[in-house]
């Protein structure tokens, strides 16, 4: 097809393209111009990541073809910052914390440039407005829309012109973010490297069957394509745990859910790759699917894994009781028992899941296993992604290198080997070039390892003041077609439902079970949001059922700080009291429970989270996590760290507890992050681990580093090592303060004495948890606690809720950086509050016949997109009041312990305890749907017209007698 | 990314080059305005052009004109924005602003255009899918994967040997209350027809626009004295998601809040807008009551019939057809007290 000759003015350059018709604006800008600040989150317009600015009005590069722009002033983050200087916008967002992984960030700046230049942004409801097509997963918004109105108001009193900058916190927010606001952040889809190849997997599309034939010979002839790939050619299973080692890179034999991958090609561009994978033919035979958990317990239907040792489709089964339970609601006033059910969700981050990889051939050898293999890949667990590539390929690791480069965020999805990691990495080493694949935004669907579908009964026993005796729990969890880590999630959601109350007794019965659909797995708050959300809404109805307060009887249970719960979880700082405290005070709960409108509401809910997983999940004796600190010459300190900074800003917090400890500035400190060749062992940014252990390697390396330095300053001081303090770039002794050296020149005089200096620090766990067998899930040394408050409206003629306000205190220990501790709490709200109202995966069910069995198939995931599945606007979210409780943890590094999951978990029960309390009707089920209310509503409405007649009834009876 | 499978793109600078270029297509081309619907649904595969016609370089397409004898007039590819930014159209048709902002979200609203609004492709979850999506579900009459005659069904209704999926316009609900019409060009001439006679029920083929077609102009006319129009939308969140339902409303009173003409306008429900003649037999000549707004949306609801191709289930949206009915209504009447008060 014939080019079309255009040139576009981007950034206040003139280019001079040949452009295919279909190209669009997104492509150009990425591909052809390299401005990779232009991002794509969902290619179909329904998340605004793309966005860019034409004749400085926003709108969506994705949708937009190059063609049409000719002519037009096309504006990309990168043309924001001029001659070196940020724009105000940058700086505010920067100054704010107005991102975290900068996924949607320039969208959010440029869009907003819009709107203060029009004179859209005037209060904070039109900014909400303005910006209500970006979509953001990390912030919750809040910090956002503070940083656009700070600019809309500077720029009204000062005409345009910048930040005052005395009035910004000396403190960086990010020591990334410059990168962030700029666009220069390179995510893995970035990078583009010479004579690069693009992949496309092709899916199942039944959700089980058995798999005939594959022929890909048509897909191999089609001109560009340069390898294909298939199942069999990497048969070694893997699985993050080692006790559910039930995946291979492509399916080999069976298809277990309709999206599962099976073949792969590498080609010459996007479009002949997608055209190859259809060319591939696949024979299936399908086999009866397992859609609900009522038929995984079905003990007639086909077995989705062969290996699983129940007779059903039962993956998983657990169950242990601590203390006497049945003496314990013997010794009950009132025992009550409820049904909950929380819906399938996922973590739908901006950034989908992208793999780069590049092999280098060996030099004196036939065989690949000889190569050396690169790996860039947004992932959170590069460790496990090197381990099981080494497995997976049967290559020596030192061989392997997997890089993670920025992570557009990944709440869990990110934090396993995934099938696009082998296949970019297969079909790189048989073709020999470099081969990049990006999930379309409906393959992030697919991959998923998202919240488990879990239906629950709780049965909880209390004295009439409300001390709780003993509790029960059950749960059935839907982990899909593959292990995952639901193992651990199967454990999770008993083992921590006796936070962060005392219970005298505990018993819960767990079963995860596989379906054919896509895998479950971990999601913020790892399989405790569902209990959470059934006990909390069950200590609701106690309360209301006894006549005390939600808060008082929340407050007469609280565990204690340096405590030990029955099932063996130990706890050391425990700040639950004050989070309750704050948020009743803040909210005014006492001046508004009970007093509301009817319609209006307030609840409250509470939770506990671990800071880390106290056992790795296999053995190896190494640390969970280590760093080495090395100081140069110059007194520029870098970190290297294996933790992997998904954008949550665990770097900033790594770099703040050695500059802490060394007495420099943050931005004296680099951080070297997630290299498996460069940086130290690290697990993962999972289960809430890396600023309590990769912290604690990292502090402890610096105060190794420190000793050093102490030690030859003593010396040049003639004071005694002991007497040193490290702060503000010195070196000097608190008894005598005119013996100090700067930091730099003892940096120097230790080299020159003790040659090039670097210290390493690790961290392991102490010896945690019972010795009962499961103990090991659960304990972790340190655990964080969190308390909201919810006022809301219901809409009693649609059944729609308006969030007005959420009040939210977190217990993180020390906040080493207080701007991202409250937007991991504003964050988790944000996302909270979509688990409440709005999110659940849905599938198609199987309608009406055909010769083939049912005309319209089961199992076929309907929302996987942006569109279909609703993730929170800033419009949907209301003000977040984030407050940050301080206990100074023991353990944990200057203090500090978990903030990224704990401050979800309450979310959701929080929202249907106001529901409840704004309209009487009781909720169950996650998500909260209009109609359900509406369903309440009028149950209500019989039950109080049927109490009606029966008084007039007994008032007739009465009369009568 | 999700490549775009190749095509022609022609950009004509003149409304007669434009229908040339559509005339001779062989019915292989679509019209490209604002892209917010086409481009995404080239990216699913559901539109599969040879060709497609740009219309953005046609100033003649963008302007808002308005005069007390032509009422309103709005070329087609004004943008939504524009729309609503109009003074004109705030002025005297403020509910059309209203409609225009209710669109999806800022940014697509700088691209979508009054036409590609009204011209819009219906929708259904068994179709705005990928191909893979599509071809694991085995096609529908409307994804023509497999002909109606070898078995294609239509997955939300069965039942039906036609296709149900659902036209979700924001704007022809509210447009078609007030009467609106629309100029149509292609090479045979220029036809003026309803902008209700624009659509047919069947979400296959929704459009009656004769091959080579363009919508160039919509014609609003002048509002009477003691006008009264509303637009409501139900959606799940407050931005980017389509109606769950709609309704557009246009109604003319007396002094005494007896109606004399009324038109309501049901969207987001049916394969095409649903004009509820019943309720508004109901209504004129009526006066405005609470007990007559009740009677009125009960009728609206009972008239339609929501197609099962969204999550929220058909009670419910038929249910909220009666509360935005009943919304819009009171609106009018609190407006019109106000005013006849005053």
């Amino acid at each position: 097809m014939a080019r079309h000759l255009i040139t576009l003015n981007v950034n206040g350059q003139q280019h001079q393209l040949a452009v295919e018709p279909q190209w669009t604006l997104a492509q150009i800008l990425r591909e052809e111009l390299q401005l990779t600040g232009t991002k794509i989150g969902c290619d179909t317009g329904e998340c605004g990541a793309c966005t860019v600015l034409a004749n400085g009005k926003p709108i969506l590069s994705c949708l937009t073809l190059a063609a049409t722009v000719e002519g037009i002033d096309i504006q990309t983050i990168e043309g924001l910052a001029r001659k070196g200087n940020l724009h105000p916008l940058q700086e505010s967002f920067l100054a704010h914390g107005g991102f975290q992984c900068g996924f949607c960030t320039p969208g959010m700046i440029l869009t907003a440039k819009s709107a203060i230049h029009k004179g859209e942004a005037s209060s904070e409801e039109a900014i909400r407005e303005q910006l209500s097509g970006s979509l953001c997963r990390c912030t919750g918004y809040q910090k956002i829309v503070d940083a656009v109105t700070e600019t809309a108001r500077r720029a009204k009193q000062t005409g345009g012109h910048g930040l005052d900058r005395s009035a910004l916190s000396q403190e960086p927010f990010r020591i990334d973010g410059v990168a962030q606001v700029t666009g220069a952040a390179k995510f893995t889809d970035d990078f583009v490297l010479p004579r690069m190849l693009y992949g496309k997997i092709l899916r199942s599309p039944h959700p089980h069957a058995r798999i005939l034939s594959i022929d890909t010979s048509k897909a191999e002839r089609l001109p560009g394509v340069v390898a294909v790939m298939i199942g069999s050619e990497l048969p070694t299973k893997f699985g993050i745990l080692p006790s559910s080692q039930d995946e291979t890179a492509l399916c080999i034999d069976k298809v277990r859910f309709a999206g599962d991958p099976v073949a792969a090609v590498a080609a010459v561009d996007e479009l002949t790759a997608l055209e190859a994978v259809q060319l591939i033919d696949v024979q299936y035979e399908p086999l009866p699917s397992i859609l609900t958990m009522e038929d995984a317990l079905r003990t007639d239907l086909p077995k989705i894994h062969q290996e699983t040792k129940y007779e059903n489709n039962v993956a998983k089964h657990v169950e242990l009781e601590f203390g006497d339970v049945a003496k314990g609601f013997v010794e009950a006033d009132y025992v009550r028992e409820d049904e909950f059910f929380y819906s399938a969700n996922t973590h739908a981050m901006m950034e989908p899941h992208c793999a780069v990889a590049s092999f280098e051939p060996p030099a004196h050898s036939e065989n690949y296993r000889d190569g050396y293999l690169t790996l860039r890949s947004a992932t959170q667990t590069p460790h496990y992604v090197h381990r099981t590539l080494a497995s997976v390929f049967e290559m020596p690791p030192s061989h392997i290198r997997v890089i993670k480069p920025h992570v557009g965020g990944g709440f869990g999805g990110k934090s396993e080997p995934l099938a696009l990691e082998f296949c970019a990495a297969w079909l790189s080493i048989k073709a020999g070039r470099p081969v990049k694949i990006t999930y379309t935004r409906e393959e992030v669907f697919y991959s998923h390892r998202g919240r488990h579908a879990t239906k629950m009964w709780v049965k909880t026993g209390v004295k009439k003041e409300g001390t709780i005796t003993a509790i029960q729990y059950k749960a059935w969890l839907d982990g899909g077609a593959y292990g995952s880590y639901g193992v651990v999630t199967s454990y999770y959601t008993g083992q921590l439902l006796t936070l962060p109350y005392k219970v005298p007794c505990y018993k819960f019965e767990t079963s995860r079970l596989h379906t054919n659909k896509p895998p479950a797995g971990p999601k913020r708050g790892h399989g405790t949001p569902q209990p959470r959300f059934a006990f909390e809404v069950h200590l609701d109805r106690i309360a209301e059922a006894l006549g005390i307060d939600p808060v008082e009887i929340r407050l007469r249970n609280l565990v204690e700080p340096n405590s030990m719960t029955v099932n063996s979880l130990r706890i050391t700082s425990c700040g639950i009291r004050e989070c309750i405290e704050k948020v009743v005070e803040a909210s005014g709960w006492r001046e508004k429970r009970g007093k509301l409108p009817r319609g209006r509401g307030i609840g409250i809910a509470a939770s506990a989270y671990i800071s880390g997983a106290a056992k790795e999940i296999y053995w190896l004796g190494l640390p969970h996590s280590a760093a080495v600190v090395k100081i140069d010459r110059g007194g520029g300190v870098t970190v290297f760290t294996g933790a992997s900074d998904i954008g949550q800003g665990s770097s900033t917090a790594i770099a703040h507890i050695v500059a802490e400890t060394l007495g420099v500035a943050i931005h004296h400190v680099k951080v070297c992050e997630a290299d498996t060749d460069l940086t130290p062992v690290d697990l993962g940014s999972y289960s809430s681990r890396v600023t309590f252990m990769a912290g604690n390697a990292a502090l402890r390396a610096a105060q190794d580093l420190r000793e050093k330095l102490f030690h030859v300053a003593a010396e040049m001081l003639s004071v005694s090592a002991d007497s040193l303090t490290a702060k503000d770039g010195k070196m000097f002794s608190a008894s005598d303060l005119t013996k100090s050296i700067t930091f730099t020149d003892s940096a120097r005089a230790a080299e020159a004495k003790l040659g090039p200096l670097s210290a390493v620090g690790s961290y392991t766990p102490p010896p945690l948890g019972g010795t009962y067998k499961g103990a090991g899930a659960g304990p972790s040394p340190s655990y964080s606690f969190t308390a909201h408050v919810v006022e809301l409206e219901v809409d009693e003629q649609s059944g729609q809720v308006t969030i007005h306000n959420v009040w939210s205190a977190h217990d993180c220990g020390k906040a080493l950086n207080r701007r991202m501790v409250e937007g991991q709490i504003e964050g988790s709200v944000c996302m909270g509050i979509g688990e409440a109202l709005y999110e659940s995966l849905s599938f198609t069910k199987s309608k009406g016949k055909s010769e083939n069995g049912p005309a319209t198939p089961a199992g076929l995931l309907k929302n996987s997109s942006l569109l279909h599945y609703k993730l929170p606007t800033t419009l949907d979210t209301p003000q977040i009041q984030a407050f940050i409780v301080e206990t100074i943890d023991p353990e944990g590094p200057l203090g500090a312990k978990e903030a990224g999951e704990g401050p979800l978990i309450a979310v959701p029960p929080a929202i249907a305890n106001a529901i409840q309390n704004a309209i009487g009707v009781k909720v169950s089920s996650i998500p909260i749907t209009p109609e359900e209310i509406l369903r309440g509503l009028n149950q209500q409405l019989r039950l109080s017209k049927q109490a009606a007649q029966q008084a007039e009834f007994r008032h007739e009876e009465v009369v009568a007698t | 990314m999700i490549p775009l499978p190749r095509f022609e793109l022609h950009s004509p600078k003149t409304l007669a080059e434009a229908i040339a270029a559509l005339a001779h297509s062989n019915g292989g081309a679509n019209i490209l305005a604002g892209g917010t619907d086409l481009i995404a649904n080239i990216k699913h595969g559901v539109a599969k052009p040879e060709r497609v016609v740009w219309l953005g370089k046609l100033p003649e397409m963008r302007a808002i004109s308005f005069t007390p004898e032509l009422g309103l007039r709005i070329g087609a590819m004004c943008t939504l924005n524009e729309i609503a930014a109009s003074s004109s159209v705030q002025q005297y048709y403020p509910a059309i602003a209203e409609a225009a902002n209710s669109v999806a979200s800022p940014a697509i609203r700088n691209c979508a255009t009054l036409g590609g609004n009204l011209c819009q492709d219906t929708r259904c979850f068994y179709y705005n899918q990928s191909e893979f999506w599509r071809s694991a579900l085995g096609g529908c009459i409307k994804a023509r994967i497999l002909p109606a005659s070898n078995g294609a069904i239509c997955h939300a209704t069965p039942g039906l040997a036609k296709c149900a999926a659902v036209f979700c316009s924001d704007l022809a609900p509210l447009l078609i209350a007030l009467s609106a019409s629309v100029k149509l060009m292609n090479q045979r001439g220029e036809r003026t027809i309803d902008l209700a006679e624009l659509y047919r029920d069947d979400g296959a083929n929704h459009l009656t626009l004769q091959p080579g077609e363009i919508v160039t102009e919509v014609s609003i006319p002048t509002a009477e004295p003691n006008q009264f129009s509303v637009y409501k939308k139900l959606r799940d969140r407050r931005s980017i998601d389509f109606a769950l339902v709609n309704v557009g409303l246009n109604i003319v009173l007396d002094s005494e809040l007896t109606c004399r003409h009324a038109k309501i306008v049901i969207g987001a429900v049916q394969s095409i807008p649903v004009e509820i003649q019943t309720a508004e037999a109901i209504f004129v000549n009526h006066r405005l009551t609470t007990e007559l707004i009740g009677r009125v949306a009960e009728e609206a609801a009972s008239a339609v019939t929501p197609v099962p191709n969204v999550d929220e289930p058909v009670g419910y949206r038929k249910r909220m057809v009666r509360v935005l009915v009943e919304r819009a209504l009171s609106e009018i009447w609190s407006r019109a007290s106000k005013k006849s008060t005053s």
